[in-house]
């Protein structure tokens, strides 16, 4: 399957910062989960301690790192649905896909807006160990719609159109070396 | 409300909207339908995933991708094909070995399909098996990933249903290997018929001896982890980072096929997989929720308790319900949403948890391997390079076995219960 970048030279450059630096920070928040969980399990045995706000911590790190891929898994193609209807009606596909399309996209500017109201409410709590607001926390969640949002209106002509989505080595079976 | 839920996720899912978006558009839905507060939506998103048992999930799938990344798969193959490649259909005995040491180590079906399972597709293709049989073989076989420990259905299985004990992770042992020699007797009697040869290779005692040597440290890890859980040294989350450390250590240090530029990309997409199965995980809780207050569970209870089914009764009632759901639904969100109103009500009847937990496990992976929403299926076809609809065709003598199985592992408690029990678990 070829790749299709968007076109125009600003956009496709922008594109391609934003894929990098989107990955970038999925690779640290897991490095940093590993390590810190690892470094308190290295800590209880050797001295019996642990850190108290690893596990917190750690936790966040994950609920960020969930919402922060999601946009990322659906510009590849990575996000499990049924196809067949598109299979079995190949001349109403793209009509289909314009469908899904923009109800994935309604249901994301949703999820960004009624995030940020819960994370305005609850920004005067704060978490049990570190006490800072909980709302950095659920910030999470309209931060990663609104990456899911940006992902979904770069991906749209070619998904729309073919049902294209970024075919790499990284996330493609097919890569698996021999 | 409950009408709204379902039929909005049914119209959803069979128009082609993802699975995690239709499970939450459909909350939103039944949310709006019923007057419910919104503001509920985002509270049960993160309380379905803010929970520490979780972090297994990315730990597991970041040391079954740096195992691959350090080609285990090979060290494993070798290992495997010296005991079943000379056999009548070696290369398929061999890919159904491989694969069930390497569930000992990863705790997804797609990473053993991915995996190893993509190169035993090549290696049988090679050998005059063909495509779809391979394909459809390593696609039946990648079932035991979930089911052999380490596993990310049963981390979310513990939390789903938090009164079971730990020994769930140890039954799946003995069920998984009782799938695997189904596996293998389907595939010998395929190679009786198709005439698929074994492999002509002469093997010395020193080869024997060398083969083991390397695949040794690969071997470890799942005594690893299992003994670390089952002797009360780590969690399942800590002795799951343990692994991770372990394998990169495997990697780099013992194998020397791991190498440093190659993290960044094991990381990535270890991280992808990650969002992947827990954005599925967040809107099951939403839509458990919804399900939750609108009192379906009790009701449910009521209702089967009243009509006093026998505990088989019940499990069988129970499989054909799974069955029906595996085949529109990924196993996750038939753990989150299901396990919570079932295992009680087994419970309840006198099933053992361990073997209602395995049964469960058991039935809604299989899921992955019956379209139209097979994972599993989807991988394989693409490696093997053949349509699904000739892979399907495949895929029936395997799919009978392992219905047979599941029949066998509800009628036997002792097949789940006994290896815990060993242990100490029950």
């Amino acid at each position: 399957m070829p790749i299709e970048r968007p076109s125009g030279g600003r956009l496709a450059r922008f594109d391609a910062v934003f894929l990098r630096a989107n990955r970038a920070l999925l690779i640290l928040l897991l490095a940093a989960m590993a390590l810190m969980v690892f470094a308190n399990v290295a800590l209880r045995y050797l001295t019996n301690h642990s850190i108290l706000w690893v596990e917190e911590v750690s936790r966040y790190a994950m609920i960020w790192l969930t919402f922060l891929g999601a946009g990322l898994v659906l510009r590849h193609g990575g996000h499990i649905g049924i196809d067949t209807l598109q299979e079995r009606l190949p001349k109403w596909a793209p009509t289909l896909r314009a469908m899904i399309f923009a109800l994935v996209l309604g249901f994301c500017a949703f999820m960004a807006w009624i995030g940020a109201r819960y994370a305005t409410l609850t920004w005067n709590q704060t978490t049990p160990v570190l006490q800072i607001p909980v709302g950095f926390v659920y910030l999470a969640l309209p931060a990663g719609f609104v990456l899911l949002i940006m992902h979904l209106l770069l991906m749209a002509a070619p998904y729309v159109r073919r049902s294209e989505f970024i075919v790499d080595a990284e996330f493609d079976p097919d890569a698996a070396k021999l | 409300m409950i009408a709204v839920l379902f039929i909005s996720c049914m119209a959803l899912l069979a128009l082609g909207v993802p699975v995690a978006f239709s499970l939450g558009g459909a909350t939103i839905a039944a949310i709006v339908y019923g007057h419910l507060p919104l503001i509920a939506l985002p509270k049960y998103l993160f309380s379905g995933i803010d929970v520490f048992a979780l972090m297994a999930v990315p730990f597991f799938i970041l040391t079954a991708e740096l195992m691959t990344g350090g080609s285990l798969s090979e060290v494993l193959l070798r290992f495997a094909s010296q005991f079943v490649g000379r056999f009548r259909g070696g290369l398929g005995h061999t890919n159904i070995l491989t694969i069930t040491f390497f569930s000992g180590i990863s705790g997804s079906a797609l990473a053993d399909a991915a995996g190893p399972g993509a190169i035993m597709i090549r290696m049988m293709k090679k050998d005059g098996y063909l495509a779809e049989y391979a394909a459809a073989l390593t696609a039946a076989v990648s079932i035991l990933g979930p089911i052999i420990p380490p596993s990310i259905s049963m981390i979310i299985y513990a939390i789903a249903y938090p009164d079971i004990n730990l020994g769930l992770l140890i039954a799946g042992i003995v069920p998984g290997i009782v799938i695997a020699i189904a596996m293998a007797a389907i595939n010998h009697s395929i190679s009786v018929r198709r005439n698929y040869r074994g492999l002509n290779e002469r093997l010395s005692a020193s080869d024997y001896l060398r083969n083991t040597w390397r695949a040794l440290p690969a071997l470890v890890l799942p005594v690893l982890i299992l003994g670390g859980i089952a002797s009360g040294a780590f969690t399942p989350t800590e002795a799951s980072v343990v692994a991770v450390f372990y394998a990169l250590f495997a990697g780099r240090v013992i194998y020397r096929t791991l190498t440093w530029p190659m993290l960044p990309s094991i990381l990535a997409r270890s991280a992808l997989m990650t969002a992947a199965v827990l954005i599925i995980v967040a809107m099951s809780a939403a839509f458990a929720w919804v399900l939750t207050i609108s009192r379906v569970p009790q009701e449910l209870t009521a209702f089967i308790v009243d009509l006093k089914l026998s505990p088989i009764a019940f499990l069988l009632a129970v499989n054909l319900l799974l069955l029906a759901f595996g085949i529109f639904i990924e196993p996750l969100p038939g753990i989150v949403v299901l396990v919570p109103i079932l295992a009680p009500i087994a419970h309840a009847l006198g099933i053992n948890d361990l073997q209602f937990g395995i049964v469960v496990i058991v039935n809604l992976t299989m899921g992955m391997i019956t379209p139209p929403v097979g994972g599993l299926l989807f991988v394989t076809s693409v490696v093997a390079k053949v349509p699904l609809t000739r892979m399907v065709r495949e895929l029936w003598p395997f799919m009978w076995a392992q219905i047979a199985v599941l029949i066998v592992l509800s009628f036997i408690p002792a097949l789940s219960t006994w290896l815990p029990g060993v242990f100490g678990y029950l």
